[in-house]
């Protein structure tokens, strides 16, 4: 009697051992998922490379299908746009870096020093997040604000007379406020990844006469690499997308691309130069990512 | 059908029918008919459809126009819940209205400046409302051209006023004359402006002088980068450049900046009633500009119905009083300012400016630039870019 087995039946390219690769249950449960992603990233980002060669008449508030360059020579040739793109990147990667590394240290002590407690640190952590984004932004105006907790704190014991003005309504502000909300999401990588490093390798490193800096340079990296290079992305693409806190706290000089989308698509009705110049932004931000997972993947050898 | 089988139908009926079937008959059909008739009245489009008051009523306007506590009354009896979605500029409604709003919103409040816009793009419905409220109205708004398009109403002035500074009296005794004198040294970390590119912009433009036949939204290139290279020394003395009015209170309530340029005087009401006292003034000599906000019913509204007893109802003389109060504000409709408490500072208000008809030319004048260039005179997409330059630097 002739088999009734799909995998007999129908021949599959790439067709892998059965529970592995491209096997029809594989694909079929990564359906939803991925249709999941084609409808609202993949689509919707066609959409607006598809909308950054457009143009726009401004009277009668139409978008005009078009093959247009003209959006992407505007977004690359003055030095408005290229000013802030590269004041977002710039302040992206001091997030991403200082993002990574608050998290290893937070996912090393919770993994190594107080494993037992690993459960409650990282609850306390993700409760943070319960909290809701512009609550946490109202509240860092609150702590770092001339009447803050900060600085109510340094006048009263006398280490200042006046409040620190660069507090808040600053570059410092965006930054902290940044990374505060962007740890949790660095730190669940790494703590993942060093959940897998065997604590008898380390063991075994420090036994062969490694100090700490010798140990995380050729044992800790090279095991959390991928973990690294994740919760870069996480930090670095959320900092340089978000335009909500450069708003709130960023003050005058806080600017980022996003403020600058923002207001083509609110303000200025603009979508197809907002586009161009989010399509632009991806962009670099994709290939400064690239780069810097390259480094610390050579890092990591 | 054969002609023969109805008369044979006919013919069978009418020997059933006796005078009592034929009242009775006749008489219902008189009141299907009537009834009909009024149903099909009621359907037509316009004031004649019956009204269903109730439900959902969605506002997206400035803060403090929806005014809530105001309504409470007439929310409660029609069951009505308010849901409210508040804007800093017109531009940001302008999208929304572009991308659907004018399916999803009931009723807005539009500054004059912008209403004309969106009454020619057919973004809101020609306003019927019930009641002799237009005529109430001072007559100088009665035929306002912000109000009118195409020989139809559309909308209904709320409130008015000028756009002044709000500052900390005890940290400031006062303003300087003009606008550009903000730059001095003396007001470092004390400012603070709503972030909007047309308004901030033509302060300054009127500060330096800039205009064409007395229009100070009608710039060359060069003009509008030297009104941007202003803004830039300006803004060296900005703390902040906030989304909202309530941002805006927030921070002078808090004490992080003193002065807020390119205002409004209900945030002095607003930070009142967190307990601070602030003043609003005009610099002597570059003054400011007059600007109203009116209720408009977007053109697909969900429920235009209530929206229409809504604004019925808040512009009662009554209600438009105590709005303009809280807002501290001009009010718009004549009896209303009799209904003031003594001591509102919308009494105090120029009311001669709109009880003139039509209104002087000043006032009518719109501080927005063309929509597009014009000659040598630039247009929005200008300022916008103008805008984005001083927020850059």
């Amino acid at each position: 009697m002739a088999s009734t087995d799909t995998a007999d039946v129908v021949d599959w390219p790439r067709r892998g051992r059965r529970g592995s690769g491209w096997h029809f249950r594989n694909l079929v449960l990564l359906g939803p998922a991925a249709a999941f992603y084609v409808a609202f990233f993949l689509i919707p980002l066609g959409l607006l490379v598809v909308y950054s060669f457009y143009t726009v008449d401004q009277v009668k508030l139409q978008i005009t299908p078009a093959f247009s360059g003209s959006n992407y020579r505007a977004a690359l040739s003055g030095s408005l746009y290229l000013n802030v793109v590269l004041r977002t990147v710039l302040l992206g990667l001091a997030v991403g870096i200082v993002v990574v590394a608050l998290a290893f240290c937070f996912a090393y002590i919770a993994t190594f020093v107080f494993p037992n407690q690993r459960e409650l640190l990282l609850f306390l952590l993700l409760a943070s997040i319960f909290g809701g984004y512009l609550v946490r932004i109202y509240a860092w105006r609150t702590i770092l604000g001339d009447q803050g907790l900060i600085n109510s704190l340094l006048i009263s014991v006398g280490v200042v007379n006046h409040p620190l003005r660069f507090l808040l309504f600053s570059r410092f502000a965006v930054l902290v406020t940044l990374v505060n909300f962007l740890l949790p999401f660095g730190v669940l990588p790494l703590y993942g990844a060093l959940q897998n490093v065997p604590r008898d390798v380390l063991e075994s490193a420090r036994d062969l006469g490694g100090g700490p800096v010798s140990v995380f340079r050729t044992t800790l990296l090279p095991l959390t690499s991928t973990g690294i290079r994740v919760a870069f992305a996480f930090a670095f693409v959320l900092a340089a997308g978000d335009y909500v806190t450069p708003q709130l706290v960023g003050g005058t000089n806080g600017i980022m691309i996003g403020n600058v989308v923002a207001d083509q698509f609110g303000v200025a009705y603009n979508w197809p130069l907002g586009a161009a110049l989010a399509i632009t932004t991806m962009l670099l931000v994709l290939a400064i990512f690239l780069l810097i997972g390259k480094a610390i993947a050579l890092a990591s050898r | 059908m054969d002609e023969s089988y109805v008369r044979q139908i006919a013919e069978r009926d009418l020997q059933r029918l006796t005078r009592r079937m034929f009242l009775a008959r006749a008489s219902g059909a008189v009141v299907a008919a009537s009834g009909g008739v009024t149903l099909l009245s009621g359907w037509s489009d316009g004031a004649t459809r019956l009204a269903k008051v109730g439900g959902q009523l969605v506002f997206v306007g400035v803060d403090g126009e929806d005014a809530r506590k105001i309504a409470q009354p007439f929310l409660k009896k029609n069951h009505v819940t308010l849901k409210v979605s508040y804007i800093a500029d017109n531009d940001t409604l302008l999208t929304k209205l572009r991308t659907g709003g004018d399916h999803q919103f009931d009723v807005m409040t539009i500054p004059k400046d912008s209403a004309p816009r969106e009454m020619a793009l057919g973004f809101v419905q020609p306003l019927a409302l019930p009641g002799p409220s237009f005529k109430g109205l001072f007559p100088g708004l009665q035929k306002a051209p912000w109000i009118t398009h195409g020989g139809k109403v559309y909308g209904f002035p709320l409130i008015w006023g000028s756009e002044p500074c709000v500052y900390n009296p005890k940290k400031f005794n006062g303003l300087p004359p003009k606008y550009t004198d903000f730059a001095d040294k003396k007001y470092a970390r004390s400012l603070t402006t709503i972030d909007e590119p047309y308004g901030n912009q033509w302060l300054v433009a009127k500060s330096l002088g800039f205009g064409h036949n007395g229009n100070h939204n009608e710039l060359t290139q060069a003009q509008l980068d030297k009104v941007r290279d202003a803004w830039i020394e300006l803004k060296k003395n900005v703390v902040s450049m906030t989304a909202a009015f309530g941002d805006q209170t927030d921070l002078l309530v808090r004490g992080e900046a003193s002065i807020a340029l390119n205002s409004w005087q209900a945030v002095v009401q607003f930070a009142k009633a967190k307990g601070v006292t602030l003043k609003y003034a005009t610099p002597k000599v570059d003054g400011t500009y007059f600007w109203s906000d009116s209720y408009f019913i977007a053109s697909h509204a969900p429920n235009p119905d209530t929206a229409r007893a809504y604004i019925s109802y808040m512009t009662s003389p009554a209600n438009n009083a105590r709005v303009a109060d809280s807002l501290q504000s001009g009010c718009t409709v004549a009896k209303a300012v009799n209904l003031l408490p003594s001591s509102s500072i919308s009494r105090g208000y120029p009311y001669s400016v709109v009880k003139a008809a039509p209104m002087h030319g000043d006032i009518v004048r719109t501080i927005l630039p063309p929509e597009t260039s014009q000659g040598s005179i630039v247009g929005k997409d200008a300022w916008v870019k103008s805008w984005e330059q001083v927020k850059a630097s």
